[in-house]
């Protein structure tokens, strides 16, 4: 294998440890393989339209658009298979892992919504699925706990370190150590050792050939900009991919959180990050003096990552793609507005994207406004719905937190009732 | 004299199997640690490997790293740690294995680590995620022109070619063998296949056999006497830190005692 394919400029790479070093060896044949195989994305483009809902719609969002002087659309992968664009990488990987022989896939997980979609990957394949997911995201985003279940998936919590999604990826390397024989591991996003960051770019970019051939269709022309926001950055370098080689803008929003300060945001192109090496790939991460990962913070659960994939990060550093972050009462009021002028609801991830968008085209911005009549593609990478539980006691706390209580106290009374007639 | 020669003539000095004993510097605390380290050497280790604590030691199971984070809350760092193993370095000949992750290592600078080393009397250096073939660092050369030992770990799905060929490419006089898949902690099961793999490696190789990953008990250490040169126990030291830090005894007497029970001789 030559080195290069494991670079983009100085960032990628393997580090991986002795013991996983034939899994790797094994899943870049198997990926190689399958790249060149035509049967192999035959049925992805099969069961992308029976199964995912492909191609999601390219939508124009009028009111949105006369607000902001531009012509905005809106590609909406939350209307994919489980609610976000997780779903893509997620089956093409399972796909893999039957090709491979593989029976159990192992995957990590944030805010659950790469947890969902490979459970409902494994389950549609029938594989067996085990999901690691930090205690505090487990608490936190619980609906998605419950999801994974239903498709017969086992979730372990992961008790160590913060116990978020930098502690997950630690975990399911850790179990893949003792299962290297029988089992996948899924990884979510464009990060991690090669060829983990191509393979998941190459089943993302379903997204930017997409909004390639619809904004054509519709438009006649291909759009000035492309926003979407970065966290390991499966989504936006899925929608950039397509456009890398076109005079097209792409802008990633990257979680600002609740300020500039260690600790409060996940910004690392932003300044933050610096070069490292952390679970086996080269990259920018936010990091102390010596090298550890600082904690991160985002009220989206998807963002709150301290590294970013390889290709990304060098796309910054040449800068193809414009970086910029947004904090998150920025990002509150971008689900509100969406959610309003267009019945869209986004997810807080995607949202980011979306609140970065209407700054910059708002009357008066001094920085980088596009001129009017441009031709702007969000992508909103996911559905807000997961996010009932963060958003619901914000916008609406006294009457979310009376429901909580009153579906409590009547389960409860419920049970109670069943044992009193035994 | 240099590490790899420091760490050659523990091993020839007699047919007895060695004890490698690791600890998390910082552990329970600095001051602790540190007296740890003086335990572990004078109870009789033969190598002592410690730990630089980092954010995500992705090969250690869950006793090592809690270490590892009480280590950083306890505000551990880097420096600290190294100033910590010269104090070692002055009152004892044991040689001193810096184990570490890439990222700390490289936070700290690359030529600069090795140089430190050689310059402060370690032997050698045990990286879990650095890979031979991700060779621009230069990490492995500059060990080697310093005469430090980069040690080399053979996995149990590492083939016999390829242990060749790492043990080729080493200057290290010995291999950091992985006893079983997983990471660090729980107790491995000594088969009669995983031994014969450990006489097979030393004769394919030439080079002298370290064995660890869950060896905890001296009947372990006993088994591993005759078919490999060195055993390594890090979780069960870790384990008995913690415990007596908790219990409010000593940590460095609890561990002095464990290393004195499994050395054998």
């Amino acid at each position: 294998m030559q080195r290069s394919e494991r670079y983009y400029g100085r960032f990628g790479g393997r580090y991986v440890p002795e013991v996983l070093r034939p899994a790797f060896v094994e899943l870049e044949e198997a990926w190689k393989a399958a790249r060149e195989d035509p049967a192999y994305w035959a049925e992805m483009k099969r069961l992308g339209e029976d199964y995912i809902g492909r191609p999601t719609p390219l939508y124009f969002a009028e009111r949105l658009s006369s607000e902001l002087d531009v012509r905005l659309y809106l590609k909406l992968e939350g209307l994919a298979q489980t609610g976000a664009h997780k779903i893509n990488n997620a089956l093409g990987q399972c796909i893999l892992a039957r090709r491979m022989g593989k029976r159990r896939v192992i995957a990590e997980t944030g805010a659950g919504q790469h947890g969902l979609a490979t459970a409902a990957a494994a389950a549609k394949l029938g594989l067996e699925c085990e999901v690691f997911m930090g205690e505090v995201d487990m608490a936190r985003q619980h609906p998605n706990v419950f999801g994974m279940r239903m498709f017969g998936a086992k979730v372990t919590p992961v008790k160590e370190g913060t116990r978020t999604l930098t502690d997950a990826v630690n975990a399911a390397m850790k179990n893949w150590t003792e299962r290297v024989s029988d089992t996948h591991y899924v990884l979510g996003s464009a990060l991690g050792a090669h060829p983990y960051p191509e393979i998941v770019r190459e089943l993302q970019s379903v997204i930017g050939k997409e909004i390639k051939a619809q904004i054509l269709e519709r438009e006649g022309e291909l759009p000035d900009r492309i926003y979407a926001c970065v966290g390991g950055g499966s989504n936006s370098i899925g929608a950039f991919s397509a456009f890398l080689n076109e005079e097209v803008e792409l802008i990633g929003a990257e979680a600002g959180g609740r300020g500039s300060g260690r600790g409060e945001h996940a910004t690392r192109m932003g300044g933050g990050g610096r070069v490292g090496i952390v679970q086996a790939y080269k990259s920018l991460f936010l990091q102390d003096e010596d090298g550890s990962l600082l904690p991160t913070h985002s009220v989206s659960a998807g963002l709150d990552y301290a590294g970013i994939g390889p290709q990304l990060a060098d796309l910054g550093e040449t800068g193809r793609v414009r970086f910029e972050s947004v904090r998150d009462e920025e990002v509150l009021a971008a689900v509100s507005r969406t959610a309003r002028s267009e019945g869209v609801l986004p997810a807080l991830e995607s949202a980011h994207a979306l609140a970065l968008a209407y700054r910059e085209a708002s009357h008066g911005s001094k920085d980088h406004q596009p001129r009017p009549g441009s031709l702007v593609v969000v992508n909103v990478s996911g559905r807000g719905d997961k996010d009932l539980f963060i958003t619901a006691p914000i916008f609406d706390r006294a009457d979310w937190c009376g429901f909580l209580e009153g579906e409590a106290a009547r389960i409860r009374a419920e049970d109670c009732e069943k044992e009193k007639t035994k | 004299m240099t590490g790899i020669e420091r760490l050659t003539r523990v091993f020839a000095k007699d047919d007895e199997i060695k004890l490698m004993a690791h600890a998390v510097c910082g552990f329970p605390d600095l001051r602790t640690s540190r007296r740890i380290l003086d335990a572990m050497a004078e109870s009789g280790a033969d190598i002592i490997e410690a730990q630089l604590p980092f954010s995500d030691p992705s090969a250690d199971g869950a006793s090592i790293v809690e270490a590892n984070c009480a280590a950083l809350r306890a505000g551990s760092r880097t420096e600290t740690c190294l100033a910590s193993l010269e104090g070692l370095r002055r009152t004892s000949e044991t040689p001193i294995l810096v184990m570490s992750y890439l990222n700390p290592l490289l936070a700290f600078g690359i030529e600069a680590i090795v140089e430190r080393a050689a310059k402060s009397g370690f032997d050698g250096f045990i990286v879990p995620d650095y890979p031979d073939d991700e060779p621009e660092l230069g990490f492995a050369e500059k060990c080697a022109h310093a005469g430090l030992a980069l040690v080399p770990l053979i996995a149990p799905t590492t083939s016999m070619k390829r242990a060749e060929e790492l043990a080729a490419a080493t200057s290290s006089p010995f291999l950091y063998v992985v006893l079983r898949l997983g990471v660090t902690g729980r107790k491995t099961e000594l088969d009669v296949a995983a031994l014969e793999r450990l006489v097979e490696l030393k004769a394919a190789t030439g080079k002298y056999i370290a064995a660890g990953f869950g060896i905890r008990e001296r009947a372990q250490v006993q088994a591993l006497r005759g078919v490999a040169d060195c055993a390594i126990v890090g979780s069960a030291l870790v384990d008995a830190a913690r415990s007596a830090f908790e219990e409010g005894r000593d940590p460095a007497q609890s561990v002095g005692n464990i290393v004195r029970a499994l050395v054998i001789g």
